[in-house]
């Protein structure tokens, strides 16, 4: 031993405290909060009723519809990021120029981008212009103000931000892939499908997994900016989220119990998606 | 991306920590555990000031507030007065700090979980202003102001609770019809009394839109207006805020006549395409910018907006005029008018210092110079209705003193205004739902709040003199 | 090269001219996909800075032509009373402290992990990846009452506690790596001449990781500057808005004004495009460091 056995305590304490303050206390609490209600200036404890009331609000109903909605953004947003991908690898004219202007969006701050596509989406703003000026104008919506619409452009927006992290990822990790790979299969004859199915997509397994990944759980629970930005949960609750709704719960009507009962939710429905990923994903080992 | 499955372990911990934790919950808890005698080192300092200790003599009082939004002028005059008072009282400090409409609130309400933060608040009138007085965040404005003073006050009634005063009233805020004198003029309208009846406004509504003009302006995306429309259209039905108590306490439903027939009127509005078409993607501002443009002729307006208004499109092309009447409760044809105003907070400890300045406010001086700066009229009969240099604004004031009517948004419980009315209007302007939908969310809304709220429940009880 | 010039003869002439414009075709669809993808992705942007420098009357006549001309009124107008300024200065706080708070902190937990033997490391290492997942808004109301009780909400020390708890997880887990690849005969031969550990956490260490420090530094940076949630709940008093939340203010004060609130928007983007442009390498690196094994 080149130190004392207490040394390496010393050095993990400060992190530790902070993970144990910010991470734990936290989380323990909130289980216990979740099963309170104040009564008077007193807390006591109510078993589920939090929970029941949650299930029988519509509101809360129409946040996890919509953030599952999100989810349905994920595939495109993969399948777009690896398709830019593959055609920057083709190596054609400017294709550095192009990687750093995919991945501008990803650089803005999502209050920036929000705020942007906030004035571009309105009934007079650039998007209808632009329709207009080449004669589709019927196309012209309230984009951010009509239900039907709303939640689909800022998942549109989303993905317009976050895909250029994707073709980053993917490209970096194409163009670690021996070229020998793809040489062989061309003179085995395999045509251009052919040759993304059977090397590029095997070969970025583990990225396209990693994207994934983080994609689902930014639907899942990173998508408050975007909505706090551009429609603040509206019109009606066209665009409430799980995120907005423990928010709103917890710090504009006051009702912390309820907030913490969502929280809850939250953390199992995380859960029981890391197990999702591992079931589907299989095991690979761990990290440390 | 690899595995998780060891930290399932950890998950197992946390969630028999917590059912461990919530165990001696089964036993009544103090919401909240009382603070830590000392602050730990780490806190920086509070921006905010805390008031200097006693024995310098040098006290700090700091107020928190809204208004310039609504009342342009106001900080002008507030720091005015700060240093008027300042100089009467030279061991008074008096720090201000302007909040934002959407910070205002949650602020607040941070502060008084915090028990620290301003010693004078701003507040808007009613449920605003009650609400954190039953939480415990308020002293009675009557238990440090003399009764002659407070009798000169307008509009107490909105801030009484238990037989005292929770606030005092600062300044008027009412809401009409603005209209645009040369966009009615042009579709031959009398542009000097142009409607009384509902039916009366809704002939100068289609004239104005067969002339190619839209009738009415707005903006519901982040929601405020929803909630004007509501108090401006459905006071009319009531003959009095006590019946708004009565029906959030569950007396009446919100799907009877008297409460959802309003939802029809604008279902009228919507459904005839007086509204700009895209009302549901402007904020408020923006729908007041295009009537403001005269894009639109006319706009439900609040008369703290209108010194400004005159001044951009011209006092002769400006007019106002009452909510037009559709409804047979005894409110019907009065002109809404609301007190904002402000609160000594209960951790103060300079409460009797604050109550002093508050007065000081109230000085017919300061009254006169109030409304010099902001042509908002102040809540006081003392001001000298002399002032009144326009026409338009007399005519105003003239309303109110003849038939004040309470703003509902300060009698409901502020969850059925942003869950069903900012909700509703913005969906039934989107075409989504109907009236009687519409209504049915509003029952649905207050039904939630009694279920979870029943303390607030008991409190509306008392308040309505149950 | 065998191979090739096999392949070659078995291809005839007309083949190879076919093959030719098919490989031409081919890269035209992918230019001109990429041509449309860039638009796409620059519009935006361009329409942040053009109107930007237009005035509000140009803006409603022409919502995407070019501004008549080049004048930075609307900037000056976005600075005018003080708020903005005063924004600016509370992100560029809490950012600097919260960043080089987690790079100490985060720093001496990884050197622990990676270097050094004690019971519950691994556990400690499993846990780190764990807390990477969890959403910080269910964090955001326990969080808040803590801080209540403390009496720490609207100070400074609240947010950058919980900016630094909340980047712990990913900046452990990428120091971690990164420390593990020091060769240990550097460290052995420290050891030798009387280091102690926190001697060559200080002189080997760091400045051997100078490069993943950086990378750290730039992403955690990014993170800060940009965050929302914590920022709206936690620094409600005015004097300590950040920029972000102060834009979604100026939004609504400004919002009959756009071009001043785009001249907002874009003196928010500055610093961090610069701040990617001086790093575009390792930021690139950071980002995706977590998708390298």
């Amino acid at each position: 031993m080149k130190y004392k056995w207490y040394e390496p305590y010393l050095f993990i304490a400060p992190g530790t405290l902070i993970l144990l303050l910010v991470f734990f206390y936290p989380v323990v609490r909130l289980f216990r909060d979740s099963l309170l209600a104040p009564r008077g200036s007193e807390m006591v404890f109510v078993g589920l009723s939090n929970f029941r009331y949650l299930f029988s609000d519509d509101v809360f109903r129409m946040a996890i519809a919509n953030n599952a909605k999100l989810l349905l953004s994920v595939p495109i947003m993969v399948g777009l990021a690896l398709f830019l991908a593959i055609l920057l690898f083709e190596q054609i004219r400017g294709w550095q120029f192009y990687r750093t202007t995919l991945f501008l969006p990803y650089l803005l701050s999502i209050t920036v981008v929000g705020v942007i596509f906030g004035y571009m989406f309105q009934y007079r703003g650039v998007v209808n212009t632009i329709l207009q000026s080449i004669g589709l104008g019927a196309l012209a919506k309230d984009w951010l103000g009509k239900s039907e619409y709303a939640l689909w452009v800022v998942m549109v927006v989303i993905i317009w931000k976050e895909v250029g992290f994707g073709v980053v990822l993917f490209l970096a990790r194409l163009m670690s892939v021996q070229e020998e790979l793809f040489e062989a299969a061309r003179l085995d004859g395999a045509n251009w499908l052919q040759l993304q199915w059977y090397i590029t997509i095997p070969q970025l397994k583990s990225v396209i997994e990693f994207f994934t990944v983080i994609s689902v759980f930014t639907m899942l629970s990173w998508v408050f900016n975007y909505i706090y930005v551009m429609t603040n949960g509206g019109p009606g609750n066209a665009t409430m989220v799980t995120e907005l709704y423990i928010y709103l719960m917890g710090f504009r009507y006051r009702m912390m119990h309820i907030a913490s009962a969502t929280s809850v939710l939250l953390v199992i429905i995380t859960i029981v998606f890391i197990l999702l990923q591992n079931r589907i994903l299989g095991e690979e080992g761990a990290y440390a | 991306m690899k595995s998780f499955r060891k930290s399932l372990a950890v998950w197992a911990v946390i969630a028999l920590l917590a059912v461990l934790a919530s165990l001696p919950a089964c036993a009544p808890q103090p919401t909240q555990a009382p603070p830590p005698t000392e602050a730990p080192a780490t806190a920086a300092p509070v921006p905010t000031s805390t008031p200097a200790p006693a024995k310098e003599e040098q006290i700090t009082l700091t107020i928190w507030w809204w208004g310039e939004q609504e009342a342009p002028g106001a900080q002008t005059w507030l720091e005015e007065t700060i240093a008027e008072y300042e100089k009467l009282h030279p061991n008074i400090k008096i720090q201000h700090v302007l909040q934002t409409t959407d910070g205002l609130i949650p602020a607040f309400k941070a502060a008084a979980d915090a028990k620290q933060g301003p010693d004078i608040q701003y507040f808007w009138g009613g449920v605003w202003t009650l609400e954190d007085a039953w939480a415990g965040s308020l002293v009675p404005l009557s238990d440090y102001w003399p009764q002659d003073e407070i009798n000169h006050l307008i509009s107490n009634e909105e801030r009484m609770y238990d037989g005292k005063l929770w606030g005092m009233a600062w300044y008027l805020s009412g809401n009409s019809i603005a209209y645009n004198k040369a966009l009615l003029a042009k579709v031959g309208i009398d542009t000097e009394n142009p409607f009384t009846t509902w039916d009366e406004f809704l002939t100068v509504c289609q004239k104005l839109k067969d002339a190619g003009i839209t009738p009415l302006a707005g903006g519901v995306k982040d929601g405020w207006f929803g909630g004007w429309l509501w108090q401006l259209l459905e006071h009319q039905a009531l003959d009095s805020a006590d019946e708004l108590k009565a029906a959030s306490i569950g007396e009446y439903k919100f799907t009877d006549p008297k409460f959802a027939d309003w939802w029809k009127r604008l279902q009228e509005l919507r459904d005839k395409g007086y509204w700009n078409p895209d009302i549901t993607s402007l904020d408020y501002q923006q729908g007041q910018d295009l009537w403001v443009q005269g894009q639109a002729a006319m706009i439900f307006g609040n008369d703290t907006f209108y010194k400004g208004w005159m001044d951009l499109i011209g006092e002769e092309n400006f007019g106002v005029a009452k909510i037009p009447v559709w409804g047979k409760g005894k409110l019907a044809g009065g002109y809404v008018v609301t007190a904002q105003g402000l609160g000594i907070t209960s951790w103060s400890p300079h409460k009797q210092e604050a109550a002093d300045f508050l007065l000081f406010m109230h000085t017919p001086d300061r009254l006169n110079a109030w409304y010099k700066h902001t042509g908002v009229f102040p809540a006081d009969d003392r001001f000298d209705p002399n002032q009144i240099t326009s026409p338009i604004m007399r005519k105003i004031f003239g309303w109110i003193v003849e038939k004040p009517n309470p703003n509902l948004e300060n009698f409901a419980p502020s969850m059925l205004d942003e869950q069903a009315n900012f909700v509703g209007v913005q969906r039934l302007l989107a075409g989504e739902i109907d009236a009687e939908q519409a209504a049915q969310l509003s029952e649905e809304v207050i039904q939630k709040w009694r279920s979870q709220n029943p303390d607030a429940v008991e409190h509306f009880k008392k308040w309505l003199g149950k | 090269m065998a191979v090739k010039s096999q392949v070659g003869e078995r291809v005839t002439a007309g083949e190879s001219i076919r093959l030719k414009v098919k490989r031409w075709a081919w890269l035209a669809f992918c230019e001109l996909v990429m041509i449309a993808s860039a638009l796409v992705a620059l519009f935006p942007i361009y329409f942040m800075l053009v109107t930007s420098f237009k005035t509000q009357k140009e803006y409603i006549a022409d919502r995407w032509g070019l501004p008549a001309r080049i004048a930075f009124d609307n900037y000056v107008a976005a600075f005018a009373g003080k708020a903005f300024g005063q924004w600016f200065l509370n992100s560029t706080i809490l950012t600097v402290i919260s960043v080089l708070l987690v790079s100490l902190c985060a720093g001496l937990t990884a050197y622990a992990l990676a270097r050094m033997d004690f019971i519950g490391r691994r556990l400690l290492g499993n846990l780190n990846i764990s807390l990477m997942i969890v959403p910080p808004v269910v964090m955001l109301v326990p969080l808040f009452l803590l801080m209540v009780e403390l009496r720490l909400v609207n100070t400074y020390a609240s947010a950058i506690l919980i900016y630094v708890g909340l980047m712990m997880p990913f900046s452990t887990y990428l120091l971690t790596n990164f420390f593990k690849t020091v060769p240990q005969d550097i460290v052995d031969a420290a050891y030798m001449d009387g280091c102690s550990n926190l001697g060559i956490f200080w002189r080997i260490m760091l400045p051997l990781s100078g490069p993943a420090f950086f990378t750290l530094i730039v992403v955690n940076a990014m993170w800060v500057w940009n965050e929302l949630l914590i920022a709206l709940v936690f620094l409600q008093d005015n004097a300590l808005k950040t920029l972000m939340v102060g834009l979604t203010v100026f939004k609504s004060r400004y919002n009959l004004n756009i071009p001043v609130t785009m001249a907002g928007l874009v003196v928010a983007t500055v610093p961090i495009v610069a701040l990617y442009l001086a790093s575009q390498k390792s930021f690139i690196r950071g980002l995706t460091a977590g998708a390298v094994k």
